[in-house]
């Protein structure tokens, strides 16, 4: 088991450093301007206002430029960030299973002496551990940056936030691996996550334009994902903790049955 | 395997097939492309499930145990699909982590003249399934399941695999593999079982097979001859361009010669059916 868990990672190592370093890269570039934005941030605002707040919120930009942490919300965490997340994870998934099927290795890993549920265990942890590695740079990392560049910031801003990537993250993910183990071809994992994410983004701003379509934001995962509540307010509600686990551990034991019951013929 | 039966949607690839393989054959398995060969033997690999009967390998039901039945079981795959990113010597680290240390190998990777530490993308079809068949034979398994372990292989390293799999037979181990070369299993075959549409239509030992009274030939009368004139109920003519006929005859000579006497014969020849024509004969049935 240990020994599929290091070669998904291994065979994976260059994306993974590509999308490990490339936002680490980012953050560190949002970090290091930050005081430069910082004092024309009253310009900024002043901009912010003219436009309509349902505009705003439909983008992810809640509030104005207070500090570090509503900076960061409105300029990376609430759009960009899950915009990078997303393919990193869908690659992830559809590596884990659909394309062994596509290669015909699947046969080589079948032919081993490990019980299937295990097989697919170890490219799950393994894609888990990507992840965290992921929250790692992409979140974490700020806090070091920060104290580098002599910014005011609480550094529970960004646990709730690596938190709340986290959930939303495992949640994408899991659905991902639900796919893969579905499909035999990567094409319709990838269709399918991104349709199914996109679709949810489209809700969530149709249901802040229109107050006839509201409850359509409960139907959206970024409707849960709230980074600005994580970053600024420290707040995670009730409702994302049980959305995210919910549908990551339904997508997850519905993947091991389905991975152990199938039949797979490359 | 007892009445193992494999739908696939509406599609029937494998119709109801029955046949033992007794420790120490060396069983060739044998039909023509899309007969059900690979989904048989996927089937007994668990990689696809059933859609009825049972598959029984060392006293073991082939689904419900085969986590601890594939400790004993040395595969190879129609296609050679390997990690082209990989080394060969990372394949083999990778499966040995599971199947254990073989003291075969470097034995193995000497008489196939392997190099492993070339990467899998740059290896010619020849060498990925040399490759393979060293992967089915790590570990210590009983019972090798190879679905055409030959390949893409020159005729000499053809022989040192049969040369191999004859050691691993006479060591107690087991082979199950299928081909389309007849020549490999009149070679190092003891029995075979023969596969079409799904349905098996024999399974013999080689030496029953080949001494099946089969036999096949040609005559060419002076007369026009109508087929209808020559129908016999244990021989197949095939009419030629040049006004003559092929024929097979399965059993007794006594009926043909008989209905072909009452001709002018201009032409004829006469031979024992060779295992291919036996094979042929299976297939075209």
């Amino acid at each position: 088991m240990v020994t599929i868990f290091w070669r998904t990672l291994w065979d994976k190592k260059y994306t993974l450093l590509a999308y490990w370093g490339g936002e680490f890269i980012m953050v560190w570039m949002y970090t290091a301007l930050f005081p430069t934005i910082d004092k024309i941030s009253s310009s900024y605002n002043q901009i912010l206002e003219t436009f309509p707040h349902s505009l705003l919120e439909a983008f992810g930009f809640e509030g104005s430029f207070t500090g570090f942490a509503s900076y960061l919300a409105a300029e990376h965490y609430g759009i960009i960030w899950p915009i990078v997340l997303i393919p990193f994870l869908a690659s992830l998934a559809g590596a884990a299973i659909t394309k062994e099927i596509e290669d015909g290795t699947i046969e080589l890993v079948l032919a081993l002496p490990v019980a299937r549920w295990k097989i697919f265990f170890a490219k799950y942890v393994a894609g888990i551990v990507a992840l965290l590695l992921f929250l790692l740079f992409s979140i974490l990392s700020t806090i070091p940056m920060a104290y580098l560049y002599h910014i005011d910031f609480a550094a529970e801003s960004f646990y709730y936030m690596a938190l709340l990537g986290g959930l939303f993250g495992w949640a994408v993910y899991s659905f991902g691996m639900l796919l893969t183990v579905l499909f035999s071809e990567r094409g319709k994992v990838y269709m399918i996550l991104g349709g199914t994410l996109v679709v949810m983004y489209f809700l969530k701003i149709v249901a802040v334009l229109s107050e006839n379509l509201v409850n359509l934001k409960y139907l959206s995962f970024f409707y849960y994902f709230n980074a600005g509540d994580a970053l600024i307010q420290h707040i995670i509600n009730a409702e994302t903790y049980w959305v995210f686990i919910g549908i990551s551990i339904v997508c997850t034991i519905s993947a091991t049955i389905w991975f152990t019951k199938r039949d797979v013929a490359v | 395997m007892d009445n193992l039966i494999k739908h696939f949607g509406s599609v029937k690839a494998v119709a109801g097939v029955s046949f033992t393989v007794q420790e120490g054959d060396i069983f060739g398995f044998l039909g023509p492309n899309g007969a059900g060969k690979t989904t048989t033997i996927r089937c007994l690999m668990d990689f696809i499930r059933p859609s009825a009967g049972k598959i029984t390998l060392f006293g073991k039901d082939a689904q419900l145990e085969s986590v601890s039945l594939k400790n004993d079981i040395g595969y190879l795959s129609s296609d050679t699909h390997l990690y082209n990113k990989w080394t060969g010597l990372e394949h083999i680290k990778y499966v040995q982590a599971f199947k254990g240390a073989s003291p075969l190998l470097q034995p193995l990777i000497k008489r196939l003249n392997y190099d492993p530490t070339r990467r899998v993308k740059n290896l010619s079809t020849g060498n990925k399934q040399k490759l393979n068949f060293i992967l089915a034979l790590l570990g210590k398994p009983k019972l090798l399941i190879l679905d055409e372990p030959t390949r893409g292989l020159d005729p000499i390293l053809q022989n040192e695999v049969y040369l191999i799999l004859q050691e691993f037979q006479q060591q107690g181990g087991t082979v199950f593999f299928s081909s389309h070369n007849m020549a490999e299993v009149e070679k190092i075959c003891t029995r075979t079982a023969i596969i079409r549409s799904g349905k098996l239509v024999v399974v013999e030992n080689i030496t029953d097979l080949k001494g099946r009274n089969i036999h096949i030939g040609h005559v060419t009368f002076a007369e026009k001859v109508t087929l209808p004139e020559l129908s016999i109920k244990n021989v197949k003519f095939v009419a030629e361009k040049n006004a003559g006929y092929s024929f097979t005859i399965t059993g007794e000579l006594k009926d043909f010669f008989k209905t072909i006497g009452r001709y002018t014969i201009t032409d004829f020849d006469l031979n024992h059916a060779s295992l291919e024509d036996v094979f042929l004969n299976y297939y075209k049935k």
